[in-house]
């Protein structure tokens, strides 16, 4: 039964973990997903804005026409995102620069452009670049840049491995916080197990300590300890709660429960009796029925367990 | 001893001759250089202007590398030569605007217009250094919000040593240095130069 207890419980742990484990990755998907969308969003923004700042400070070199100038500045730009640049005039290129690796690419003339027409799309020739044009708003033509995506790329997945690092870490933790629960409660639930399969047989065992209440024996280390019924009582009563304190009057209430004059100098007398009789089996057996001063005594229940390595 | 005679009359009237000429010629050329810093300046307005906007950091520091250089020129402190270009000299917009503060100091010029002239050069010259701080602030920096503010200053300083006239009170720079030789700045130059 107990195996199948445990069993039951491993089985538990295990599915409530895997579910753990499970929305973690869900968790990591989804924030890679809305970060991918925040990333490349932002990246096109602000590619369309580099394109259109281009194209108005291309403007005062087309009106009048300084094509050394405006392809200078093309050029300033082919050194980090940007593929290419296409400045086209009425109809006519002016301008077509182009990075290493992209002259091949085709770049065919688009149809004229008013004030509120221009795209941004994924180029025809890859699909990491964004083909930008923007109308160059007072000349009639456009500028057509192409943005290497890459590093908007490469940003996602810097974010998804922190993401997936941090995913982790919080999996680890909780799942640790889990099982050392789990494994608390295993142990008290087994201790209070214990505790109960001790009282309910009656008897009372505090390390070599052990009380019988059903044959009304104490025995220290198998050696019965010579015991009147009402010293007997009082080793009982200490011995179903060891380590708590009591006071007289609860002693009293409960050992002397059938007299009517009993008071502290007959718990006092008894507990001197007592430890004699336990000082007789052991050296250190007179420590074993400790007085808390202003309180009242209790039965120290590591001195008992101490013994043993006496 | 005729003969000599004859030839150094020769040479005088030569010299006499083409002394306008040469000084014409200077003329020219100044005002050639001027267009030409003047083309340099729209070009770093360009690089700031892209810049503010770029799509990543490395785009804008690219650029704002580029604007250093046009300040700086080739012998600048914080000059880097992209690869691959050729090792030609490059002469920095400040060097430049310097030159030419000395020149208008000698130049036989009427005072009023030698001063604002002189006084002209030099806050364009202020201006291009603001400018250059900006710039270079901007490669410092890890984050693209930060740097971009850095361009988005190199770009306002560039464009008050540009001096376009507005209807309030302006400081006066490059735009009237061009006013006072009637230079036209839509003039076909490399900016290079």
């Amino acid at each position: 039964m107990n195996f199948l207890g445990g069993w039951k419980r491993h089985l538990r742990l295990t599915v409530i973990s895997a579910v753990l484990v499970l929305v973690t990755v869900g968790c990591w998907i989804l924030a890679v997903q809305l970060s991918r969308t925040l990333v490349h969003a932002s990246f096109e923004d602000r590619s369309v804005a580099y394109v259109q700042a281009f194209a108005s400070s291309a403007v005062p070199w087309i009106q009048p026409l300084q094509p050394t100038m405006l392809r200078s500045a093309a050029q300033f730009m082919l050194v980090g995102s940007a593929q290419y640049v296409q400045v086209v005039v009425a109809g006519s290129i002016v301008v077509d620069e182009r990075s290493e690796g992209r002259l091949d690419w085709s770049l065919p003339l688009l149809n004229p452009m008013t004030g509120s027409d221009g795209f941004a799309r994924p180029s025809h020739e890859s699909e990491h670049v964004l083909d930008i044009a923007t109308p160059l708003g007072s000349v009639e033509g456009y500028v057509r840049m192409g943005i290497d995506t890459s590093s908007a790329r490469v940003q996602v997945s810097r974010i998804a491995l922190w993401a997936g690092a941090l995913a982790i870490g919080a999996d680890l933790l909780l799942l640790g916080l889990l099982w050392w629960l789990f494994g608390l409660r295993a142990t008290l639930r087994r201790q209070d197990l214990e505790t109960a399969a001790t009282r309910t047989a009656g008897n009372v065992r505090i390390g070599e300590l052990c009380i019988d209440a059903d044959q009304k024996r104490v025995t220290y280390r198998g050696e019965a300890v010579r015991l009147t019924p009402k010293q007997y009582t009082l080793i009982e009563f200490f011995g179903r709660s060891p380590d708590q304190v009591f006071s007289d009057q609860e002693i009293v209430a409960e050992v002397w429960q059938d007299s009517l004059y009993a008071d502290s100098k007959d718990v006092k007398q008894y507990v001197y009796l007592l430890r004699q009789r336990l000082g007789a089996i052991h050296p250190n057996g007179k420590r074993m029925i400790e007085t808390v001063p202003g309180f009242g005594y209790k039965l120290v229940s590591q001195l008992v367990d101490q013994e043993l390595t006496d | 001893m005729k003969r000599m005679k004859r030839a150094f009359v020769f040479c005088l009237a030569l010299s006499v001759l083409t002394s306008p000429l040469i000084a014409q010629e200077e003329e020219r050329t100044f005002e050639h250089r001027l267009v030409a810093f003047t083309n340099q300046l729209r070009m770093g307005l360009t690089l700031a202007t892209v810049a503010t906007h770029s799509p990543t950091l490395r785009d804008l520091q690219l650029h704002a590398q580029q604007l250093v250089n046009l300040l700086e020129g080739s012998e600048g402190r914080h000059f880097s030569r992209p690869a691959g270009s050729e090792n030609v000299p490059i002469e920095g917009m400040a060097n430049a605007i310097q030159e030419w503060n000395d020149r208008f100091a000698e130049a036989d010029i009427a005072p009023p217009l030698r001063s604002t002239l002189s006084m002209s050069a030099r806050n364009v010259k202020t201006y291009l250094e603001l400018a250059l701080d900006a710039a270079l602030a901007s490669l410092q920096k890890q984050r693209l919000d930060l740097a971009s503010g850095d361009m988005l200053r190199a770009y306002a300083f560039l464009l008050a040593a540009y001096e376009k006239p507005c209807d309030t009170n302006y400081i006066p720079a490059l735009w009237t240095i061009l006013r006072a030789f009637e230079v036209s700045e839509a003039t076909e130059t490399s900016a290079d130069e």
